[in-house]
Protein backbone atom coordinates (compact mmCIF):
# COMPACT_ATOMS: atom_id res chain seq x y z
CA UNK A 1 0.00 0.00 0.00
CA UNK A 2 1.06 3.67 -0.94
CA UNK A 3 0.82 4.96 2.68
CA UNK A 4 2.79 1.99 4.14
CA UNK A 5 5.65 2.91 1.32
CA UNK A 6 5.02 6.81 3.07
CA UNK A 7 5.09 5.68 6.58
CA UNK A 8 8.42 3.58 6.11
CA UNK A 9 9.67 6.68 4.23
CA UNK A 10 8.88 8.79 6.77
CA UNK A 11 10.03 6.39 10.04
CA UNK A 12 13.80 5.58 8.40
CA UNK A 13 13.51 9.24 8.55
CA UNK A 14 13.10 9.12 12.11
CA UNK A 15 9.22 10.84 12.50
CA UNK A 16 7.62 10.11 15.69
CA UNK A 17 4.37 10.79 14.04
CA UNK A 18 5.03 8.29 11.63
CA UNK A 19 5.57 5.78 14.10
CA UNK A 20 2.05 6.52 15.84
CA UNK A 21 0.13 6.57 12.87
CA UNK A 22 1.75 3.15 12.54
CA UNK A 23 0.50 2.20 15.76
CA UNK A 24 -3.31 3.57 15.08
CA UNK A 25 -3.07 1.58 11.79
CA UNK A 26 -2.34 -1.52 13.03
CA UNK A 27 -3.00 -2.05 16.53
CA UNK A 28 -6.72 -3.55 16.41
CA UNK A 29 -5.14 -6.28 14.37
CA UNK A 30 -1.99 -7.16 16.49
CA UNK A 31 -4.07 -7.41 19.86
CA UNK A 32 -6.62 -9.49 17.56
CA UNK A 33 -3.70 -11.68 16.97
CA UNK A 34 -1.89 -11.24 20.32
CA UNK A 35 -5.15 -12.28 22.15
CA UNK A 36 -5.93 -15.06 20.09
CA UNK A 37 -2.25 -16.67 20.03
CA UNK A 38 -2.32 -16.46 23.96
CA UNK A 39 -6.22 -15.95 25.11
CA UNK A 40 -5.42 -13.31 27.54
CA UNK A 41 -5.96 -10.06 26.90
CA UNK A 42 -3.65 -8.39 29.72
CA UNK A 43 -0.72 -10.62 28.42
CA UNK A 44 -1.62 -9.72 24.71
CA UNK A 45 -1.49 -6.14 25.50
CA UNK A 46 1.90 -6.61 26.96
CA UNK A 47 3.33 -8.65 23.75
CA UNK A 48 1.63 -5.68 21.76
CA UNK A 49 3.20 -2.55 23.81
CA UNK A 50 6.50 -4.40 23.65
CA UNK A 51 6.62 -5.22 20.36
CA UNK A 52 5.84 -1.61 19.15
CA UNK A 53 8.40 -0.05 21.95
CA UNK A 54 11.17 -2.76 20.26
CA UNK A 55 9.98 -1.36 16.98
CA UNK A 56 10.22 2.11 18.20
CA UNK A 57 14.00 1.56 19.39
CA UNK A 58 14.72 1.16 15.84
CA UNK A 59 13.24 4.61 14.35
CA UNK A 60 16.11 6.31 12.12
CA UNK A 61 18.35 3.41 13.06
CA UNK A 62 17.20 1.09 10.74
CA UNK A 63 15.65 1.08 7.04
CA UNK A 64 12.65 -0.81 6.95
CA UNK A 65 11.86 -2.38 3.34
CA UNK A 66 9.22 -4.84 2.39
CA UNK A 67 5.85 -5.10 3.79
CA UNK A 68 5.42 -3.49 6.88
CA UNK A 69 2.51 -5.35 8.10
CA UNK A 70 4.46 -8.55 7.80
CA UNK A 71 7.52 -6.74 9.90
CA UNK A 72 4.79 -5.94 12.37
CA UNK A 73 3.23 -9.51 12.98
CA UNK A 74 6.81 -11.19 12.97
CA UNK A 75 7.27 -9.02 16.04
CA UNK A 76 3.96 -9.81 17.85
CA UNK A 77 4.57 -13.50 16.46
CA UNK A 78 7.92 -13.87 18.16
CA UNK A 79 7.16 -11.90 21.82
CA UNK A 80 3.74 -13.79 21.71
CA UNK A 81 5.57 -17.48 21.50
CA UNK A 82 8.27 -15.99 23.99
CA UNK A 83 5.94 -15.10 26.77
CA UNK A 84 3.80 -18.27 25.88
CA UNK A 85 7.31 -20.63 26.41
CA UNK A 86 8.36 -18.20 29.73
CA UNK A 87 4.83 -18.92 31.27
CA UNK A 88 4.76 -22.97 30.44
CA UNK A 89 8.20 -23.34 31.67
CA UNK A 90 7.20 -21.55 34.94
CA UNK A 91 4.71 -24.42 35.13
CA UNK A 92 2.55 -23.04 38.25
CA UNK A 93 -0.58 -22.52 36.54
CA UNK A 94 -1.05 -23.27 32.54
CA UNK A 95 -1.73 -20.47 30.50
CA UNK A 96 -5.70 -22.27 29.12
CA UNK A 97 -6.52 -22.39 32.93
CA UNK A 98 -5.05 -19.06 33.72
CA UNK A 99 -7.13 -17.95 30.97
CA UNK A 100 -10.69 -19.78 32.03
CA UNK A 101 -9.71 -18.54 35.29
CA UNK A 102 -9.28 -14.85 33.86
CA UNK A 103 -11.76 -14.93 31.59
CA UNK A 104 -14.57 -15.28 34.34
CA UNK A 105 -13.69 -11.81 35.74
CA UNK A 106 -13.35 -9.89 32.74
CA UNK A 107 -15.83 -6.38 33.14
CA UNK A 108 -17.06 -4.48 30.58
CA UNK A 109 -14.28 -2.16 30.08
CA UNK A 110 -11.48 -5.19 30.34
CA UNK A 111 -12.74 -7.52 27.88
CA UNK A 112 -12.62 -9.39 24.81
CA UNK A 113 -15.80 -9.60 23.51
CA UNK A 114 -16.62 -13.43 22.72
CA UNK A 115 -19.58 -15.07 21.03
CA UNK A 116 -20.59 -18.54 21.85
CA UNK A 117 -18.80 -20.20 18.80
CA UNK A 118 -15.79 -17.74 19.58
CA UNK A 119 -15.90 -19.70 22.67
CA UNK A 120 -16.27 -23.43 21.44
CA UNK A 121 -13.29 -22.25 19.27
CA UNK A 122 -11.67 -21.01 21.47
CA UNK A 123 -11.21 -23.73 23.55
CA UNK A 124 -10.52 -25.96 21.10
CA UNK A 125 -7.35 -24.00 19.67
CA UNK A 126 -6.49 -24.67 23.39
CA UNK A 127 -6.19 -27.95 22.86
CA UNK A 128 -3.45 -27.67 20.20
CA UNK A 129 0.09 -27.58 20.62
CA UNK A 130 1.16 -23.94 19.86
CA UNK A 131 3.07 -24.36 16.61
CA UNK A 132 -0.26 -25.63 15.31
CA UNK A 133 -1.93 -23.26 17.18
CA UNK A 134 -0.16 -19.98 15.33
CA UNK A 135 -0.01 -21.55 12.12
CA UNK A 136 -3.74 -21.70 11.92
CA UNK A 137 -4.16 -18.04 13.17
CA UNK A 138 -1.85 -16.64 11.35
CA UNK A 139 -3.28 -18.20 8.17
CA UNK A 140 -7.04 -18.13 9.32
CA UNK A 141 -7.12 -14.90 11.50
CA UNK A 142 -3.84 -12.86 9.44
CA UNK A 143 -4.45 -14.30 6.15
CA UNK A 144 -0.38 -14.88 6.41
CA UNK A 145 0.74 -17.42 3.23
CA UNK A 146 2.16 -20.57 4.34
CA UNK A 147 5.37 -19.46 2.55
CA UNK A 148 6.08 -15.89 5.09
CA UNK A 149 5.07 -18.04 8.26
CA UNK A 150 7.63 -20.99 7.52
CA UNK A 151 10.18 -17.69 7.51
CA UNK A 152 8.72 -16.90 10.61
CA UNK A 153 8.80 -20.15 12.01
CA UNK A 154 12.29 -20.60 10.45
CA UNK A 155 11.08 -24.24 9.37
CA UNK A 156 10.08 -25.62 5.83
CA UNK A 157 6.79 -24.76 4.45
CA UNK A 158 5.90 -28.48 4.20
CA UNK A 159 6.57 -28.33 7.40
CA UNK A 160 3.93 -25.24 8.00
CA UNK A 161 1.07 -27.11 5.90
CA UNK A 162 1.49 -30.09 8.02
CA UNK A 163 0.79 -28.16 10.85
CA UNK A 164 -1.68 -26.39 9.59
CA UNK A 165 -3.34 -30.09 8.24
CA UNK A 166 -2.90 -31.37 11.50
CA UNK A 167 -4.26 -28.47 13.17
CA UNK A 168 -7.12 -28.40 11.62
CA UNK A 169 -7.91 -31.89 11.59
CA UNK A 170 -7.83 -31.70 15.46
CA UNK A 171 -9.88 -29.42 15.02
CA UNK A 172 -12.23 -31.30 13.30
CA UNK A 173 -12.13 -33.89 15.80
CA UNK A 174 -12.51 -31.61 18.72
CA UNK A 175 -16.00 -29.08 16.99
CA UNK A 176 -17.33 -32.01 15.75
CA UNK A 177 -18.23 -33.12 18.78
CA UNK A 178 -18.93 -30.19 20.63
CA UNK A 179 -21.33 -29.15 17.28
CA UNK A 180 -23.34 -32.13 17.40
CA UNK A 181 -24.50 -31.76 20.69
CA UNK B 1 -18.89 -35.25 10.22
CA UNK B 2 -17.62 -31.63 9.04
CA UNK B 3 -14.56 -31.59 6.40
CA UNK B 4 -11.21 -30.32 6.80
CA UNK B 5 -12.45 -27.64 4.59
CA UNK B 6 -15.10 -26.65 6.06
CA UNK B 7 -13.52 -26.66 9.48
CA UNK B 8 -10.92 -24.39 8.17
CA UNK B 9 -14.58 -21.88 6.47
CA UNK B 10 -15.81 -22.06 9.92
CA UNK B 11 -12.65 -20.98 12.00
CA UNK B 12 -12.01 -18.23 8.93
CA UNK B 13 -15.46 -16.94 9.20
CA UNK B 14 -15.39 -16.88 13.27
CA UNK B 15 -12.15 -14.64 13.23
CA UNK B 16 -13.02 -12.65 10.65
CA UNK B 17 -16.66 -12.00 11.63
CA UNK B 18 -17.18 -13.27 15.41
CA UNK B 19 -14.12 -12.18 17.21
CA UNK B 20 -13.82 -8.63 18.48
CA UNK B 21 -11.86 -7.55 21.03
CA UNK B 22 -11.83 -4.36 23.21
CA UNK B 23 -8.83 -3.09 24.70
CA UNK B 24 -8.26 -1.93 28.16
CA UNK B 25 -8.89 1.54 28.77
CA UNK B 26 -5.74 3.44 28.74
CA UNK B 27 -3.84 0.59 27.14
CA UNK B 28 -3.55 3.31 24.01
CA UNK B 29 -2.48 6.06 26.01
CA UNK B 30 0.29 3.81 28.06
CA UNK B 31 1.61 2.64 24.69
CA UNK B 32 1.83 5.63 22.75
CA UNK B 33 3.41 7.15 25.86
CA UNK B 34 6.02 4.25 25.89
CA UNK B 35 6.78 4.08 22.60
CA UNK B 36 6.97 8.21 22.30
CA UNK B 37 9.91 7.95 25.25
CA UNK B 38 11.21 5.15 23.74
CA UNK B 39 11.73 7.81 20.94
CA UNK B 40 12.74 10.27 23.04
CA UNK B 41 15.79 7.91 24.54
CA UNK B 42 17.01 7.59 20.99
CA UNK B 43 17.43 10.78 20.63
CA UNK B 44 15.56 11.29 17.40
CA UNK B 45 13.53 14.31 17.24
CA UNK B 46 11.94 15.37 13.83
CA UNK B 47 9.06 17.73 13.13
CA UNK B 48 6.04 16.19 11.20
CA UNK B 49 2.35 16.57 10.35
CA UNK B 50 0.40 14.10 11.57
CA UNK B 51 -2.20 11.98 9.47
CA UNK B 52 -5.80 11.18 10.01
CA UNK B 53 -6.88 7.28 9.47
CA UNK B 54 -8.57 7.68 6.48
CA UNK B 55 -7.25 4.07 4.74
CA UNK B 56 -7.59 0.72 4.25
CA UNK B 57 -11.01 1.69 5.76
CA UNK B 58 -12.39 2.09 1.78
CA UNK B 59 -13.09 -1.24 1.17
CA UNK B 60 -15.17 -1.14 4.72
CA UNK B 61 -17.15 1.08 3.93
CA UNK B 62 -20.03 -0.76 1.77
CA UNK B 63 -23.50 -0.02 2.72
CA UNK B 64 -24.31 -3.62 1.95
CA UNK B 65 -21.99 -4.10 5.38
CA UNK B 66 -24.61 -2.13 7.44
CA UNK B 67 -27.49 -3.51 5.49
CA UNK B 68 -26.69 -6.68 6.44
CA UNK B 69 -25.65 -5.88 10.12
CA UNK B 70 -29.29 -4.48 10.01
CA UNK B 71 -30.77 -7.82 8.28
CA UNK B 72 -28.72 -9.38 11.87
CA UNK B 73 -31.01 -7.11 13.77
CA UNK B 74 -33.78 -7.90 12.69
CA UNK B 75 -33.28 -11.70 12.50
CA UNK B 76 -33.53 -11.64 15.75
CA UNK B 77 -37.42 -10.77 15.48
CA UNK B 78 -37.87 -13.58 13.40
CA UNK B 79 -36.33 -16.42 15.43
CA UNK B 80 -39.43 -17.25 16.52
CA UNK B 81 -38.81 -21.38 14.42
CA UNK B 82 -39.98 -24.58 15.63
CA UNK B 83 -42.86 -25.33 18.15
CA UNK B 84 -44.78 -28.38 19.60
CA UNK B 85 -48.01 -28.71 21.03
CA UNK B 86 -50.63 -25.74 22.04
CA UNK B 87 -51.41 -24.31 25.26
CA UNK B 88 -55.04 -21.81 25.61
CA UNK B 89 -54.53 -19.12 27.87
CA UNK B 90 -56.47 -16.22 29.13
CA UNK B 91 -54.02 -13.89 27.62
CA UNK B 92 -54.66 -13.41 23.61
CA UNK B 93 -52.35 -12.83 21.46
CA UNK B 94 -54.53 -10.96 19.10
CA UNK B 95 -54.56 -7.99 21.59
CA UNK B 96 -51.01 -7.32 21.18
CA UNK B 97 -51.66 -7.63 17.59
CA UNK B 98 -54.12 -4.82 17.61
CA UNK B 99 -52.75 -2.64 19.99
CA UNK B 100 -49.10 -2.27 18.02
CA UNK B 101 -51.26 -1.81 14.74
CA UNK B 102 -50.96 2.08 14.40
CA UNK B 103 -47.03 2.21 15.44
CA UNK B 104 -45.53 5.40 14.23
CA UNK B 105 -42.25 5.29 15.70
CA UNK B 106 -39.46 2.68 17.93
CA UNK B 107 -36.88 2.91 19.71
CA UNK B 108 -34.68 -0.30 19.98
CA UNK B 109 -31.86 -1.88 21.65
CA UNK B 110 -30.41 -5.26 20.95
CA UNK B 111 -27.97 -7.14 22.44
CA UNK B 112 -26.02 -9.47 20.63
CA UNK B 113 -24.65 -11.93 22.83
CA UNK B 114 -24.61 -13.22 26.37
CA UNK B 115 -21.59 -11.21 27.03
CA UNK B 116 -23.58 -7.83 26.05
CA UNK B 117 -26.73 -8.82 27.99
CA UNK B 118 -24.62 -8.94 31.46
CA UNK B 119 -22.35 -5.94 30.09
CA UNK B 120 -25.22 -3.59 29.11
CA UNK B 121 -23.70 -3.14 25.60
CA UNK B 122 -26.23 -3.16 23.00
CA UNK B 123 -26.73 -1.59 19.57
CA UNK B 124 -29.56 1.00 19.19
CA UNK B 125 -32.07 2.59 16.27
CA UNK B 126 -34.24 4.70 16.23
CA UNK B 127 -37.01 4.31 13.37
CA UNK B 128 -39.85 6.26 12.78
CA UNK B 129 -42.81 5.40 9.84
CA UNK B 130 -44.40 8.25 7.88
CA UNK B 131 -48.69 7.97 8.90
CA UNK B 132 -49.43 5.90 6.59
CA UNK B 133 -47.06 3.54 8.10
CA UNK B 134 -44.11 3.76 5.30
CA UNK B 135 -40.38 3.86 6.17
CA UNK B 136 -39.25 6.86 6.71
CA UNK B 137 -36.35 7.63 8.65
CA UNK B 138 -33.64 5.99 10.95
CA UNK B 139 -30.89 6.35 13.16
CA UNK B 140 -28.68 3.41 14.07
CA UNK B 141 -25.78 2.84 16.59
CA UNK B 142 -23.82 -0.33 16.16
CA UNK B 143 -21.53 -0.67 19.38
CA UNK B 144 -19.19 -3.73 17.88
CA UNK B 145 -18.49 -4.56 13.94
CA UNK B 146 -15.57 -5.91 13.18
CA UNK B 147 -14.54 -2.26 11.61
CA UNK B 148 -15.49 -0.34 15.02
CA UNK B 149 -18.42 1.53 15.99
CA UNK B 150 -20.99 3.00 13.97
CA UNK B 151 -23.70 5.41 13.64
CA UNK B 152 -25.88 5.52 10.68
CA UNK B 153 -28.34 7.68 9.86
CA UNK B 154 -30.87 7.67 6.60
CA UNK B 155 -33.27 9.33 5.10
CA UNK B 156 -35.15 10.73 2.08
CA UNK B 157 -32.53 7.87 0.45
CA UNK B 158 -29.47 9.08 1.63
CA UNK B 159 -27.18 7.37 4.01
CA UNK B 160 -24.79 8.99 6.29
CA UNK B 161 -22.46 6.44 7.61
CA UNK B 162 -20.03 7.70 10.92
CA UNK B 163 -16.85 5.31 11.31
CA UNK B 164 -16.33 6.85 14.54
CA UNK B 165 -12.61 5.12 15.47
CA UNK B 166 -11.97 5.83 11.80
CA UNK B 167 -12.59 9.45 11.51
CA UNK B 168 -15.21 9.17 8.83
CA UNK B 169 -18.27 9.55 7.12
CA UNK B 170 -19.36 8.44 4.09
CA UNK B 171 -22.68 9.87 1.83
CA UNK B 172 -24.37 7.74 -0.30
CA UNK B 173 -27.20 7.49 -1.81
CA UNK B 174 -28.30 3.65 -2.05
CA UNK B 175 -31.20 2.23 -3.09
CA UNK B 176 -30.34 -1.25 -2.06
CA UNK B 177 -30.36 0.50 1.80
CA UNK B 178 -33.60 2.08 1.46
CA UNK B 179 -35.06 -1.66 0.37
CA UNK B 180 -33.19 -3.19 3.17
CA UNK B 181 -34.08 -0.87 5.72
CA UNK B 182 -37.68 -0.66 4.97
CA UNK B 183 -37.35 -4.40 5.35
CA UNK B 184 -35.51 -4.38 8.36
CA UNK B 185 -38.57 -1.48 9.61
CA UNK B 186 -41.61 -3.95 8.84
CA UNK B 187 -39.72 -6.83 10.57
CA UNK B 188 -39.27 -4.38 13.64
CA UNK B 189 -42.84 -3.89 13.69
CA UNK B 190 -43.92 -5.58 17.00
CA UNK B 191 -47.35 -6.41 15.76
CA UNK B 192 -45.64 -8.45 12.57
CA UNK B 193 -43.20 -10.76 15.20
CA UNK B 194 -46.97 -11.09 17.20
CA UNK B 195 -48.84 -11.81 13.76
CA UNK B 196 -46.00 -14.17 13.08
CA UNK B 197 -46.81 -15.89 16.60
CA UNK B 198 -50.40 -15.86 15.89
CA UNK B 199 -50.55 -17.50 13.11
CA UNK B 200 -48.06 -19.87 14.00
CA UNK B 201 -49.99 -20.83 17.34
CA UNK B 202 -53.47 -20.71 14.85
CA UNK B 203 -51.74 -23.18 12.19
CA UNK B 204 -50.79 -25.90 15.34
CA UNK B 205 -46.87 -25.22 14.78
CA UNK B 206 -45.89 -23.88 17.91
CA UNK B 207 -46.07 -24.64 21.91
CA UNK B 208 -46.90 -21.08 23.57
CA UNK B 209 -46.93 -20.43 27.05
CA UNK B 210 -48.51 -17.18 28.59
CA UNK B 211 -48.04 -16.34 32.04
CA UNK B 212 -50.10 -12.99 33.15
CA UNK B 213 -47.86 -11.02 35.55
CA UNK B 214 -48.64 -12.02 39.58
CA UNK B 215 -47.11 -8.48 40.66
CA UNK B 216 -49.01 -5.39 39.69
CA UNK B 217 -46.49 -3.45 37.07
CA UNK B 218 -45.39 -7.05 35.75
CA UNK B 219 -45.04 -8.21 32.28
CA UNK B 220 -47.03 -10.76 30.33
CA UNK B 221 -44.65 -13.39 29.07
CA UNK B 222 -45.17 -15.28 25.78
CA UNK B 223 -42.66 -18.64 26.16
CA UNK B 224 -41.86 -20.69 23.26
CA UNK B 225 -39.87 -23.94 23.53
CA UNK B 226 -37.96 -25.33 20.88
CA UNK B 227 -35.09 -27.66 21.11
CA UNK B 228 -32.10 -25.65 22.09
CA UNK B 229 -34.17 -23.75 23.68
CA UNK B 230 -37.22 -21.05 24.21
CA UNK B 231 -38.15 -17.34 22.93
CA UNK B 232 -39.60 -15.52 25.73
CA UNK B 233 -41.83 -12.24 24.51
CA UNK B 234 -42.57 -9.85 27.22
CA UNK B 235 -45.86 -7.35 26.30
CA UNK B 236 -46.45 -4.70 28.73
CA UNK B 237 -50.13 -5.80 29.87
CA UNK B 238 -51.73 -2.05 29.67
CA UNK B 239 -50.49 -1.42 26.16
CA UNK B 240 -50.61 -4.69 25.17
CA UNK B 241 -47.49 -4.17 23.28
CA UNK B 242 -44.29 -6.18 23.07
CA UNK B 243 -40.89 -4.39 25.15
CA UNK B 244 -38.62 -7.23 24.94
CA UNK B 245 -37.66 -10.50 23.57
CA UNK B 246 -35.20 -12.91 24.56
CA UNK B 247 -33.51 -16.03 23.03
CA UNK B 248 -32.38 -18.23 25.58
CA UNK B 249 -30.42 -21.35 24.92
CA UNK B 250 -29.95 -24.30 27.61
CA UNK B 251 -26.99 -24.34 29.49
CA UNK B 252 -26.79 -27.34 31.59
CA UNK B 253 -30.60 -27.19 33.83
CA UNK B 254 -30.25 -23.08 33.07
CA UNK B 255 -31.64 -20.94 30.58
CA UNK B 256 -29.05 -18.32 29.53
CA UNK B 257 -30.07 -15.07 27.63
CA UNK B 258 -27.96 -15.20 23.96
CA UNK B 259 -29.88 -12.61 22.14
CA UNK B 260 -32.21 -9.67 23.50
CA UNK B 261 -33.87 -7.30 22.13
CA UNK B 262 -35.89 -4.51 24.00
CA UNK B 263 -38.22 -2.38 22.48
CA UNK B 264 -39.90 1.48 23.97
CA UNK B 265 -40.53 4.69 22.67
CA UNK B 266 -44.08 3.53 20.76
CA UNK B 267 -45.44 6.75 19.04
CA UNK B 268 -43.55 8.65 21.50
CA UNK B 269 -42.27 11.76 19.15
CA UNK B 270 -38.49 11.83 17.93
CA UNK B 271 -36.18 15.04 17.91
CA UNK B 272 -35.48 15.53 13.72
CA UNK B 273 -31.98 15.64 14.98
CA UNK B 274 -31.65 12.27 15.75
CA UNK B 275 -31.97 11.32 12.29
CA UNK B 276 -29.12 13.75 11.78
CA UNK B 277 -25.44 13.26 12.41
CA UNK B 278 -25.27 16.43 13.92
CA UNK B 279 -21.76 18.20 14.52
CA UNK B 280 -18.68 15.72 14.04
CA UNK B 281 -15.54 16.41 15.23
CA UNK B 282 -13.12 18.26 13.38
CA UNK B 283 -10.82 15.42 12.03
CA UNK B 284 -13.47 13.56 10.74
CA UNK B 285 -13.13 13.03 7.11
CA UNK B 286 -16.28 13.22 5.03
CA UNK B 287 -16.66 11.45 1.65
CA UNK B 288 -19.77 13.20 0.17
CA UNK B 289 -20.52 10.71 -2.70
CA UNK B 290 -24.00 11.70 -3.44
CA UNK B 291 -23.69 15.67 -3.88
CA UNK B 292 -20.89 15.26 -6.25
CA UNK B 293 -19.79 12.83 -9.16
CA UNK B 294 -17.58 10.36 -8.01
CA UNK B 295 -15.26 8.17 -10.62
CA UNK B 296 -15.45 7.31 -13.98
CA UNK B 297 -17.85 6.49 -16.27
CA UNK B 298 -17.36 2.78 -17.62
CA UNK B 299 -19.29 3.80 -20.87
CA UNK B 300 -19.15 1.63 -23.42
CA UNK B 301 -15.51 0.03 -21.97
CA UNK B 302 -15.56 -3.67 -20.43
CA UNK B 303 -14.88 -3.45 -16.85
CA UNK B 304 -11.32 -4.31 -17.23
CA UNK B 305 -11.15 -1.24 -19.68
CA UNK B 306 -12.46 0.88 -16.93
CA UNK B 307 -10.51 -0.31 -14.53
CA UNK B 308 -7.45 0.40 -16.24
CA UNK B 309 -8.82 3.89 -16.78
CA UNK B 310 -9.36 4.28 -13.25
CA UNK B 311 -6.44 3.93 -12.10
CA UNK B 312 -4.20 5.16 -15.28
CA UNK B 313 -6.39 8.22 -14.62
CA UNK B 314 -6.20 8.31 -10.81
CA UNK B 315 -2.32 8.26 -10.80
CA UNK B 316 -1.76 10.76 -13.32
CA UNK B 317 -3.72 12.92 -11.43
CA UNK B 318 -1.63 12.90 -8.66
CA UNK B 319 1.59 13.40 -11.15
CA UNK B 320 -0.20 16.42 -12.02
CA UNK B 321 -0.86 17.29 -8.42
CA UNK B 322 -4.87 17.63 -9.09
CA UNK B 323 -5.40 16.34 -6.27
CA UNK B 324 -9.07 17.39 -6.81
CA UNK B 325 -9.87 14.98 -9.58
CA UNK B 326 -7.65 11.81 -7.79
CA UNK B 327 -10.19 12.36 -4.87
CA UNK B 328 -13.18 11.93 -7.12
CA UNK B 329 -11.44 9.02 -8.45
CA UNK B 330 -10.66 8.11 -4.93
CA UNK B 331 -14.01 7.57 -2.90
CA UNK B 332 -14.43 11.80 -2.57
CA UNK B 333 -11.68 12.07 -0.67
CA UNK B 334 -11.39 15.84 -0.13
CA UNK B 335 -8.38 17.56 -1.90
CA UNK B 336 -7.15 19.32 0.85
CA UNK B 337 -6.55 15.85 2.39
CA UNK B 338 -4.91 14.05 -0.10
CA UNK B 339 -2.41 16.89 -0.79
CA UNK B 340 -1.71 16.20 3.15
CA UNK B 341 -1.52 12.50 2.67
CA UNK B 342 1.04 12.68 -0.31
CA UNK B 343 2.96 15.57 0.53
CA UNK B 344 6.04 13.48 1.42
CA UNK B 345 6.40 12.42 -2.10
CA UNK B 346 6.23 13.95 -6.09
CA UNK B 347 4.57 11.20 -7.99
CA UNK B 348 6.53 11.18 -11.34
CA UNK B 349 5.76 8.92 -13.86
CA UNK B 350 3.73 5.59 -14.68
CA UNK B 351 6.19 3.18 -15.12
CA UNK B 352 3.49 0.09 -16.08
CA UNK B 353 -0.20 -0.79 -15.95
CA UNK B 354 -0.58 -4.65 -14.99
CA UNK B 355 -3.25 -7.51 -15.57
CA UNK B 356 -7.04 -6.47 -13.99
CA UNK B 357 -7.36 -9.26 -11.30
CA UNK B 358 -10.08 -9.61 -8.75
CA UNK B 359 -10.11 -8.12 -5.63
CA UNK B 360 -8.05 -10.03 -2.71
CA UNK B 361 -11.40 -9.60 -0.84
CA UNK B 362 -13.97 -11.00 -2.72
CA UNK B 363 -16.63 -9.73 -0.30
CA UNK B 364 -16.04 -6.30 -2.06
CA UNK B 365 -16.70 -7.72 -5.26
CA UNK B 366 -14.20 -4.92 -6.45
CA UNK B 367 -11.06 -5.57 -8.81
CA UNK B 368 -7.46 -4.65 -8.58
CA UNK B 369 -4.76 -3.81 -10.71
CA UNK B 370 -0.61 -3.53 -10.05
CA UNK B 371 0.43 -0.15 -11.26
CA UNK B 372 4.39 1.19 -11.14
CA UNK B 373 4.57 4.06 -9.99
CA UNK B 374 7.84 6.12 -9.53
CA UNK B 375 8.13 8.84 -6.85
CA UNK B 376 10.89 11.07 -5.74
CA UNK B 377 11.14 11.63 -1.63
CA UNK B 378 9.64 15.26 -1.50
CA UNK B 379 13.02 16.89 0.30
CA UNK B 380 15.45 14.00 -0.12
CA UNK B 381 15.10 13.27 -3.72
CA UNK B 382 15.41 9.97 -3.62
CA UNK B 383 13.71 8.11 -6.46
CA UNK B 384 11.99 4.74 -5.73
CA UNK B 385 9.29 2.75 -7.81
CA UNK B 386 6.72 1.56 -5.79
CA UNK B 387 3.81 -1.25 -6.75
CA UNK B 388 0.28 0.03 -5.67
CA UNK B 389 -2.68 -2.38 -6.23
CA UNK B 390 -5.75 0.17 -6.15
CA UNK B 391 -8.81 -1.39 -5.48
CA UNK B 392 -11.64 -0.47 -7.97
CA UNK B 393 -15.36 -1.25 -8.38
CA UNK B 394 -18.58 0.54 -9.01
CA UNK B 395 -19.64 3.18 -6.52
CA UNK B 396 -22.36 2.49 -4.36
CA UNK B 397 -25.70 3.85 -6.11
CA UNK B 398 -23.90 4.30 -9.54
CA UNK B 399 -23.16 1.66 -10.70
CA UNK B 400 -22.11 3.09 -14.10
CA UNK B 401 -19.43 4.87 -12.32
CA UNK B 402 -16.46 3.32 -11.25
CA UNK B 403 -13.54 4.75 -8.53
CA UNK B 404 -10.89 3.36 -6.27
CA UNK B 405 -12.10 1.88 -2.38
CA UNK B 406 -9.01 0.52 -1.29
CA UNK B 407 -5.17 -0.80 -2.06
CA UNK B 408 -3.87 2.93 -2.02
Amino acid sequence: MLEDTLLKLRFNRGDRDALRRIYEKYKDDLLKLAVALLNDISLAEDVVNDSFVSFAQSIGEIRLRGNLKSFLTTCVVNHARNVYRARQRKKTVGIDQAVAVKSNSIGPQQSAIFNEEYQLLKNAMAELPYEQRETIILHCLNGTKFRPIAKLQNVSVNTVKSRYRYGLDKLRSLLNSEMEK
Amino acid sequence: MRSVKKIEKYVQNIYTNKFQVTMTNNFDERVISNIMNTVEEQKTKMSTTNQTNIWRIIMNNRITKFAAAAVVLAAVVLSITIFDNTVQEAYAIEQSIKASHTVETLHIRIYRSSEAVANGQYDEAYVKYDPSGKFESARMYFAQPPDGPKTIVWSNNVAKAWMHSKKKVVIIREPKMAREMEEMAVQLDPKRTLQNLYEMQQKGEQDVKITEPEEEGGLITIEVVHDKGRDVFYVDPESKLLVRFEKQILNGQDYVVTNAMEISGYNEPIDENVFTLGDLPKDVVVLDQVSQEIGLAQGNLSDDEIVVEVATQFFQALIDEDYAKAGLLWGGIPPERIKTIFHVVKFLRIVSIGKVVPHSNPLTGGLSIPCEIEMEHAETGERMTETINPGIRKVEGSPDRWSIFSGI
